[in-house]
C-alpha cells in the first residue's frame, strides 16, 4: 500500500467518523474527539495488520478504539461507548458482511461462505479486544482509584 | 420504604432505563442504571433482567412484599445524547437523591428534547457516503456520486417511515432505490463505480456495528440479546444484499 492511500484512508476514516457523529448524534463539542478516535483505531489497525495478519489487526485496532473511549470518557465526563463506537467505524467489518450476503445471494456461495467466516472471526477479534481492554481499564483505574482514597 | 414510593421510584428507573435501551445504549447498562437507582432509592435488593426489547425489574421491600415492572421496548435509533443525559440524570439521582416528582420532570424534559436535528442530519448521510466510497478506493467522481445519493436516500428513508414501519420491508426498498441511484449515476457519468458508490451508501444501513456488539454482547454473557442481535444484523445484511441484487439485475 502507497502513502497515498493511506492518507487517503486517514482522511476519508476521519470524515466518515465526523457523518456517522452526525447520524448518532453526537454532541457537536465532541464531534473532533470522537472522529479522532476514528483514525487512531486505522493506523493501529494498519500497522497491526501489516506485521501480523487482518484478525491481530482488528484485535489491536479495537484495542486502541475502547482505551481511546475510556479515556475520552474519563475526560469529557460522558459514557465511554459514545467514543468507542465512533472510533471502531472504520474497522467495523460493515462491508465484508454485505459482501458475504451479496455473493451468497449471487451464485458464488462458496466465496460467499469464505466471506462470511472472515467477517464473524474479524468481528469477534475486535470484540475480544474491546472486552479485554475495558475490563483491564476499568480494573486498574478502580486501583488506582482506591489507592488514592487510603493516602 | 412502603410500597407506593418503591413503585414510584421503579416507575422513574424504568422509564430511564426504557429511554436508554430505545437509544441505543447496551443492556447492561441499563441493567445497571435500573439496580444503581434503586439502590440510592434505599432498595437494596431489587434484581433487573434486560433484553433489547424488554426490561423486567423487581424490587424487594422486606416482609414478603415486592414491587414489580416491566417495559416493551419498540424500535431503536441510536443518540448518544440522549444516553450522555440519561447518564448524567442517573448520577445526579445517585448522588443527590431527588424525589420521584422532580425526577420525572427531568425525564419529560429528556424525551421532549428534539431528538436529532433532520437539517443537519442529511449532512451526515451525505459525508457517510462520499468518505467510505473513497475510504474502499472510489474516485472522487464516486466520492460525489454517493454523497448526492446519501442525500436522497435520507429523504427516501423519511417518505418510507410514513408508508411502512416494518424496518425490514423499509430496508429492502431503501437498498433497491440505493442500486437504482447508483446505475443512474454511473450512466450519466456523474460516478465511475456503481460498486464503490453504493458501499458508501450502504455503510449507512449495513448493521456492522450491531453484529460487532452481538459478539461483544455474547463474551460479556448477554447470551440472549447477543443471539438475538446477532440474527437481527444477519436478516438486515441478507435483506440489503437482496435489494441491491434487484436493481442490479433490472439494468
Amino acid at each position: 500500500m502507497d502513502i497515498q492511500t493511506i492518507l487517503i484512508q486517514f482522511i476519508t476514516a476521519f470524515t466518515g467518523c465526523l457523518g456517522f457523529s452526525i447520524v448518532f448524534h453526537v454532541r457537536k463539542s465532541q464531534w473532533a474527539a470522537a472522529s479522532t478516535g476514528g483514525v487512531l483505531s486505522w493506523a493501529v489497525y494498519l500497522a497491526a495488520a501489516h506485521a501480523s495478519g487482518d484478525y491481530a489487526g482488528a484485535f489491536a485496532g479495537a484495542c486502541a478504539a475502547a482505551l481511546y473511549g475510556e479515556v475520552m470518557a474519563h475526560r469529557e465526563h460522558a459514557p465511554s461507548t459514545i467514543f468507542t463506537v465512533i472510533a471502531s467505524i472504520p474497522l467495523v467489518p460493515g462491508a465484508s458482511l454485505y459482501r458475504s450476503a451479496d455473493s451468497m445471494m449471487n451464485g458464488s456461495p462458496d466465496a460467499g461462505r469464505q466471506l462470511g467466516i472472515y467477517t464473524l472471526v474479524f468481528a469477534a477479534c475486535m470484540s475480544a479486544g474491546i472486552v479485554v481492554t475495558t475490563l483491564i481499564f476499568r480494573a486498574v483505574s478502580k486501583k488506582i482509584r482506591e489507592r488514592k482514597q487510603k493516602q | 420504604m412502603n410500597r407506593e414510593e418503591a413503585d414510584e421510584y421503579l416507575y422513574c428507573a424504568m422509564d430511564i432505563g426504557q429511554l436508554l435501551l430505545m437509544s441505543g445504549a447496551e443492556v447492561n447498562r441499563v441493567e445497571d442504571t435500573v439496580t444503581r437507582i434503586m439502590n440510592a432509592a434505599g432498595v437494596p435488593d431489587v434484581e433487573v433482567f434486560s433484553i433489547t426489547s424488554t426490561i423486567t425489574a423487581t424490587a424487594h421491600l422486606g416482609d414478603f412484599q415486592t414491587v414489580t415492572q416491566m417495559r416493551r421496548i419498540y424500535g431503536v435509533r441510536t443518540d448518544m445524547h440522549r444516553i450522555e443525559e440519561l447518564n448524567q440524570l442517573s448520577r445526579n439521582i445517585c448522588s443527590r437523591h431527588p424525589s420521584p416528582a422532580s425526577i420525572r420532570r427531568e425525564i419529560a424534559q429528556i424525551r421532549a428534547a428534539q431528538p436529532i436535528n433532520s437539517g443537519v442530519m442529511f449532512l451526515g448521510y451525505a459525508l457517510v457516503s462520499g468518505s467510505f466510497a473513497l475510504f474502499f478506493g472510489g474516485d472522487m467522481h464516486d466520492f460525489i456520486a454517493s454523497a448526492l445519493i446519501g442525500v436522497l436516500l435520507f429523504f427516501f428513508e423519511k417518505a418510507l417511515a410514513r408508508l411502512t414501519s416494518n424496518h425490514l420491508m423499509t430496508a429492502l426498498l431503501w437498498s433497491a432505490m440505493g442500486g437504482f441511484l447508483a446505475q443512474i449515476a454511473v450512466m450519466t457519468g456523474i460516478g465511475h463505480h456503481a460498486d464503490l458508490i453504493s458501499i458508501g451508501n450502504i455503510m449507512l444501513y449495513i448493521p456492522g456495528v450491531a453484529f460487532t456488539n452481538s459478539i461483544r454482547d455474547l463474551f460479556i454473557g448477554d447470551t440472549i440479546t447477543g443471539v438475538i442481535r446477532f440474527l437481527e444484523s444477519l436478516l438486515l445484511a441478507g435483506i440489503i444484499a437482496v435489494g441491491f441484487t434487484i436493481s442490479g439485475r433490472l439494468f
